[in-house]
């Protein structure tokens, strides 16, 4: 009995510190515009990695760090040693949080330099911003 | 005195040239830590366990297999009585046929692909113009040049088979009343089949038409166990994997890991055949000659917009899949890139899967490094692949590196042949 309690106690132990992890986790990528809009990409594959399609949720803010709400946002990109794009065609959604989207069908399918182009345009003003990074 | 001069001269240029062709430049012997990282992400143990299909409910059934592997190897599935889908998947040569063309009932188009961890892509054929492994069965059934029969018929196939009949049922439920005439009927073939096919009622159509894709989704469930097994490569990327050393001479000789060296380097084969599978599942033009007596191939340019409107995909009625399961065929590319572009094959079992490309075009792996080595340009579109100025000596020694992708597949012998039961019964 007391076993079943201790081993329920560390189980519960557990998945109350994955679900901080999950909370508290790092964005996989993430970068601020000229103006100062910053953009934190959470990636449904966590780390990174080719050849899965995936989703990731973005958090944008502006530059006075308030959630920026409906936003245009498109993302262009592909590997520029290569001369090719991403190999599927992703789309956003903007979800019911403050400032937060989703970009669904994205996938990487060769190992190497990526760069994402992501453009977001608000109240007129279109911005980019480039991140780069390793598969 | 001059003579002399001269034959030294020749002679110097001989053993030139004979180094540039035959001597290795000796290499170094460790790995950085990201060709490690890479050299790991190839082996085979690294493979994740294969995707399910939410667009097939019985992908994973045990049952839907072994009635699947009766169906393989059936030629009663077949217009003559003489073609299975093993007749050109043939489990002895990694479920290719070694010919240049695929030869059903007629010689086909294309060269027939393995079917080795096929199930792990989300696209199907050369150019992907069918989206899930149970919607491409499909199509050699009624493909006049290939199998040669219709959807009708092989509904009664089943009807008439009390096997068959029992094991269909069990899976999806009472087999729907087949109707008896016409003999044959299919929206897809010749005139006279077409016009058997609107002579039934819609309700009858859709019957027939939901039968011949459970079909498709059993012969699925079999095709989801043919699996490759651990080669020496696989081998030797273990043995590495705690320590950097290049392990000379044990697993893998020094020409092979040099062209290990190459094949994740300087010969940039990795950047399409990555991961597990030696696959990205992509489409690129490379260039390739295309096929005698064809025009290029459009290749996913078309594949794209035929699966698209293809009534067994991932979004059509007869899948099981929600709309938000088809990920792969809504956010799909279609673009002018794509002009050309044909599928990455698995290099796994590669040397005994000859002749290569989408019509048979290179008869020898060889031959395939050669093409991407000068990357000639591309009939239509552009070669995806740049020159790459191996010398022979590095074509010959990724070629030895490429050969060690093969070993015995990692699928139960019983699968490999036709189902016992189904010879005893015939």
């Amino acid at each position: 009995m007391l076993q079943k309690i201790s081993l329920m106690a560390l189980l519960l132990g557990l998945s109350l510190l994955t679900l901080h992890a999950s909370e508290a986790r790092r964005a996989d990528l993430q970068s601020t515009t000229d103006s100062g809009i910053s953009v934190e990409i959470y990636s449904q594959l966590s780390p990174l990695e080719i050849n899965r399609i995936h989703s990731w949720k973005l958090v944008i803010h502006d530059a006075a760090g308030n959630p920026l709400s409906g936003a245009e946002l498109t993302l262009t990109g592909g590997m520029p040693d290569h001369d090719h794009g991403i190999p599927t065609l992703p789309q956003f959604t903007e979800r019911a949080d403050a400032g937060v989207y989703s970009l669904q069908g994205i996938r990487f399918h060769m190992p190497g330099k990526w760069q994402i182009v992501l453009s977001i345009t608000n109240a007129g003003e279109t911005e980019r911003v480039l991140i780069d990074f390793q598969l | 005195m001059m003579k002399k001069l001269g034959l030294s001269v020749l002679l110097l240029g001989v053993a030139l040239v004979a180094a540039w062709n035959f001597v290795a430049i000796p290499g170094s012997y460790s790995w950085s830590a990201e060709e490690l990282q890479l050299i790991n992400s190839l082996s085979i143990e690294r493979l994740a366990p294969l995707p399910a299909d939410p667009s097939n409910r019985v992908a994973d059934l045990p049952a839907a297999a072994e009635f699947g592997h009766r169906l393989f190897f059936d030629t009663r599935l077949s217009g003559n009585g003489s073609i299975a889908c093993a007749t050109c998947h043939r489990p002895e040569l990694m479920f290719t046929d070694a010919f240049q063309m695929a030869m059903g009932a007629a010689p086909g188009p294309r060269h027939t692909p393995s079917l080795v961890g096929l199930s792990h892509s989300p696209w199907y054929y050369w150019d992907g113009r069918k989206d899930s492994q149970w919607a491409q069965a499909l199509a050699p059934l009624e493909a006049a040049i290939e199998h040669g029969i219709d959807r009708l018929q092989v509904a009664r196939l089943i009807d008439s088979d009390s096997s068959y009949r029992q094991m269909y049922n069990a899976l999806f439920g009472a087999l729907p009343v087949i109707p008896a005439t016409p003999l044959a009927a299919s929206p897809l073939g010749d005139e006279r089949e077409q016009i058997n096919w609107n002579s039934l009622s819609g309700a009858q159509q859709n019957e027939v038409s939901r039968v011949f894709a459970n079909l498709g989704k059993a012969i699925a469930a079999y095709e989801r166990k043919l699996m490759p097994g651990a080669a020496r490569f696989d081998a030797y990327a273990r043995s590495i994997a705690a320590s950097s050393e290049l392990d000379q001479g044990d697993i893998l000789s020094s020409n092979e890991l040099a062209g290990l060296r190459l094949f994740i380097g300087k010969a940039q084969c990795v950047s399409c055949h990555n991961g597990p599978l030696f696959t990205n599942h992509e489409f690129h033009n490379t260039g390739v000659l295309s096929i005698a007596g064809q025009l290029p191939s459009m290749g996913r340019y078309d594949g794209i917009r035929t699966a698209r409107s293809d009534p067994f995909n991932c979004l059509g009625e007869f899948s099981d899949a929600e709309q938000a399961d088809c990920i792969e065929l809504r956010f799909a590319r279609d673009d002018n890139s794509l002009v050309g572009a044909q599928k990455t094959p698995t290099l796994r079992n590669v040397s005994w899967t000859a002749p290569y490309m989408h019509g048979g075009q290179l008869a020898t792996l060889a031959a395939v490094l050669n093409h991407y080595n000068e990357a000639p340009l591309s009939m239509l579109s552009h070669n995806e692949a740049k020159p790459l100025a191996l010398r022979p000596v590095e074509r010959r020694q990724l070629e030895a590196f490429i050969r060690t992708l093969s070993a015995p597949l990692a699928t139960e012998p019983k699968w490999l042949a036709p189902a016992v039961e189904f010879t005893q019964s015939n």
